[in-house]
């Protein structure tokens, strides 16, 4: 006998069960859940860490934080989503790395000649793996535009990460940074502003309506 | 034309709830109408909407590694799950303890009022013996007219209720508390009355021991008779053992300086723990 095909709500209220099952089982202790949880969710939060720390490896040290953090906090879960739950907990562990690296600016450990001067990659320095823009194939604009997001201050670069690259809603959003959704759109708004002011300095390797745009002021300019 | 960084914040704000959907109905409808009227607000939009499209386009990165954790992993990360609450939440309370035992001890110290030392229980004994000996020697140093004074007024029947024999007061003649004396006119005891009063009020001291009941203050027997009227006490008792004295209590530390010093000690010392493990994370 042939299974009876689930609609969309129905698999997504049976992944909520699931969900709600799994959350049950990790709370009472259940390490097998928990790992289940998190397997379900580590890409999102190690995305939404990449985007705000840029850096893959401070990412993946937020990220796992987030985890530990998650996982000592279980007992506090009160219901509600579980993904915002923790995103918010990967986007407090990327802002207590944001201020580890603040209190602790990493040193360049470039190795100077024997007049004192600083010797720029050296050879040994070289890296002959591929770098991560290889492995992940990132194109100029997405540099560009990873750029501009680390230019902007933490707030506005949360909000945007959370809304633009992660498509989550003002609601989670606001329950995520735990502000009220007036602020999330603000601050949204203000950081679209910034990213397209910044956008526009990179010229060529805009798409065409912001080259377009940069052209006009070219002009004005002149 | 007009470039979207010319665009109000405002209106900025407005298109991004427009592409996210985030409008009501009527805002919405409205904020079309708008858009159809205005090719900035529309080319700002286009911009917004190919900005969004880019960010949310950027390619997913994979995860370096898997973050679940292993048994060995959640079981230190539930070792450590105590430690670090333990620690601030005892440093706190012993923190606390202290503001509050220095506290304390500077209220009392410099807010409460000096208290009387308890009166003995022979306080009343001594008093009497102290008046009884006085008295010759108040006689010999006063020889000026002992007046009988009248507090009341006249025709009252308050007055000198409470004035047990030992005080010398008067107890008027016919009335409790209140005699027919004309008032600013201080009646005079004559030497010999005074000498007969004077052996009355030792014999009355001399039967201090003795319990007998009081009505107002005054024993049965001596209603109605002037005990004594003269207002020696003044020079007759000293001030030391007029009033009790005030004492002012040199006060002792309330909580002993050992516990203070211990309580300090393990408040910086589960500060110290805390900072450390949240530093360690």
């Amino acid at each position: 006998m042939k299974a009876p095909r689930l609609s969309g709500v129905s698999l997504a209220t049976k992944a909520s069960m699931e969900e709600t099952k799994l959350i049950e089982l990790a709370v009472d202790g259940d390490l097998d859940a928990f790992n289940q949880l998190v397997f379900q969710y580590q890409e999102v939060a190690f995305n939404v860490a990449y985007r705000i720390m840029a850096d893959e490896n401070a990412a993946a040290d937020a990220t796992q934080e987030a985890v530990i953090s998650m996982y000592r906090k279980l007992d506090t879960y009160r219901g509600g989503s579980f993904k915002s739950w923790f995103l918010r907990i990967v986007t407090n562990a990327c802002y207590d790395e944001l201020r580890r690296q603040r209190r602790k600016p990493t040193i360049p450990i470039e190795p100077e000649t024997d007049e004192g001067e600083l010797i720029e990659s050296p050879e040994w320095l070289e890296d002959k793996s591929a770098g991560p823009e290889e492995i992940f194939g990132s194109s100029e604009i997405e540099k560009a535009i990873q750029h501009c997001l680390s230019g902007l201050e933490n707030k506005f670069r949360v909000v945007i990460t959370l809304v633009d690259v992660s498509g989550e809603d003002y609601e989670t959003v606001a329950r995520i940074i735990g502000t009220p959704i007036g602020t999330v759109k603000s601050r949204l708004a203000r950081a679209r502003l910034k990213m397209q002011q910044c956008l526009r300095g990179f010229g060529e390797l805009l798409p065409d309506y912001l080259r377009h745009s940069s052209e006009e002021k070219d002009e004005k300019a002149s | 034309m007009k470039r979207q960084a010319d665009i109000s914040e405002k209106d900025t704000r407005l298109l991004g709830e427009y592409l996210d959907n985030a409008l009501s109905i009527s805002d919405r409808a409205m904020f079309e109408k708008r858009l159809q009227s205005s090719p900035e607000l529309t080319q700002a939009l286009g911009e917004l909407s190919a900005l969004k499209k880019q960010l949310s386009s950027l390619p997913r990165k994979k995860v370096p590694h898997q973050f679940t954790l292993t048994r060995a992993e959640a079981k230190k990360a539930r070792r450590g799950r105590f430690l670090l609450p333990t620690f601030g939440w005892a440093s706190a309370v012993c923190s606390v303890l202290l503001v509050a035992i220095f506290g304390s001890e500077f209220i009392f110290r410099n807010f409460s009022a000096p208290q009387a030392e308890p009166a003995p229980a022979a306080y009343s004994l001594q008093m009497e013996d102290a008046q009884v000996s006085a008295v010759p020697e108040a006689k010999s140093l006063d020889n000026q007219a002992v007046y009988l004074l009248n507090w009341v007024e006249i025709g009252g029947k308050g007055g000198a209720g409470g004035a047990p024999y030992n005080n010398y007061a008067i107890a008027a003649r016919g009335e409790l508390g209140g005699g027919f004396v004309e008032p600013g006119e201080p009646q005079t005891m004559s030497e010999s009355e005074e000498a007969q009063n004077v052996p009355e009020a030792v014999s009355a001291a001399s039967q201090k021991h003795s319990v007998e009941p009081l009505i107002f203050g005054i024993r049965e027997g001596e209603l109605g008779q002037v005990i004594a009227t003269q207002p020696v006490e003044v020079y007759a008792v000293s001030p030391a053992a007029e009033q009790p004295a005030v004492v002012e209590q040199v006060r002792g530390p309330m909580i002993q300086t050992n516990v203070k010093l211990i309580l300090a000690g393990l408040a910086a010392a589960f500060a110290l723990l805390w900072l450390t493990l949240k530093l360690k994370r």
